[in-house]
């Protein structure tokens, strides 16, 4: 199992604890599996360990929410990349065309 | 021929976009929300992550599409077959985010948390690993 299958099924396992503080101290954990599994396979993405704790903190930081605005949850959906292609005049339709298929 | 971009004329490496992993972070977390609020901010920054990844896949798909067809190459078309792939995840996960907005409002208006918030935040999951392998194959420079 490679650090990409570590961090993905550890991750996963996370989503299941429905303690958000459980939750972020198993989001470190996994991740420090991950990077010892990097390290044994040589991978150098390892090196950037301060780089995913930063990301971390960030998202810690975000996710406390102090001095921030209200969030109007009307604007928090999003549009379909399908409707993003549309808008920008990709039908799919075109992207089967260069394909070859017909199916989209 | 081959029919895939090869690791040498990509540059793929085994780096994991950090957009990607923060967005899987952050789904992760989906799940665990235990107040609205938070739930809220977990949203939020699902959208930023979702708008980011999907700016660039729609700007690569667009230069393709948009070429006439006598200048596609084979490379063009081996590209447009992942991107489109990634597009159909990417719809996936558009509907699996707006339903757990959805779902965050009905828990505004409720003041209930609704069952099926760890249900949908299992869906998120899922298709971000799908994206963070598929940007990872095609060398997605995202930012």
């Amino acid at each position: 199992m490679d650090y990409n299958e570590i961090l993905t099924n550890g991750l996963t396992d996370v989503q299941a604890d429905l303690q958000q503080k459980a939750g972020a101290s198993r989001v470190l954990s996994v991740i420090g599996d991950a990077m010892g599994a990097a390290a044994a396979a040589g991978v150098p993405w390892a090196g950037q360990a301060s780089a995913v704790i930063k990301i971390v903190t960030a998202i810690s930081g975000a996710l406390s929410g102090a001095g921030q605005p209200a969030i109007d949850l009307d604007k928090l959906f999003v549009s379909s990349e399908t409707d993003d292609l549309k808008a920008k005049g990709v039908d799919v339709t075109r992207i089967d065309a260069i394909l070859g298929e017909n199916n989209s | 021929m081959d029919t895939a971009p090869s690791k040498e004329r990509t540059g793929i490496g085994n780096r994991i976009p950090a957009i990607a992993l923060t967005w899987m972070i952050v789904v992760s977390l989906a799940g665990c929300v235990t107040t609205l609020d938070k739930g809220k901010r977990t949203a939020a920054m699902s959208q930023e992550l979702y708008t980011a990844v999907q700016g660039q896949v729609t700007e690569q798909i667009v230069v393709i599409a948009k070429k006439d067809d006598s200048t596609i190459t084979h490379d063009d078309r081996s590209r447009l077959k992942l991107l489109n792939a990634l597009r159909k995840v990417l719809d996936d996960y558009s509907a699996a985010h707006n339903a757990y907005v959805t779902a965050l409002q009905t828990w505004e208006t409720s003041a209930t948390r609704p069952a099926e918030i760890d249900q949908i935040a299992a869906k998120m999951i899922s298709l971000v690993a799908q994206v963070q392998k598929m940007s990872k194959d095609l060398n997605l420079k995202l930012k």
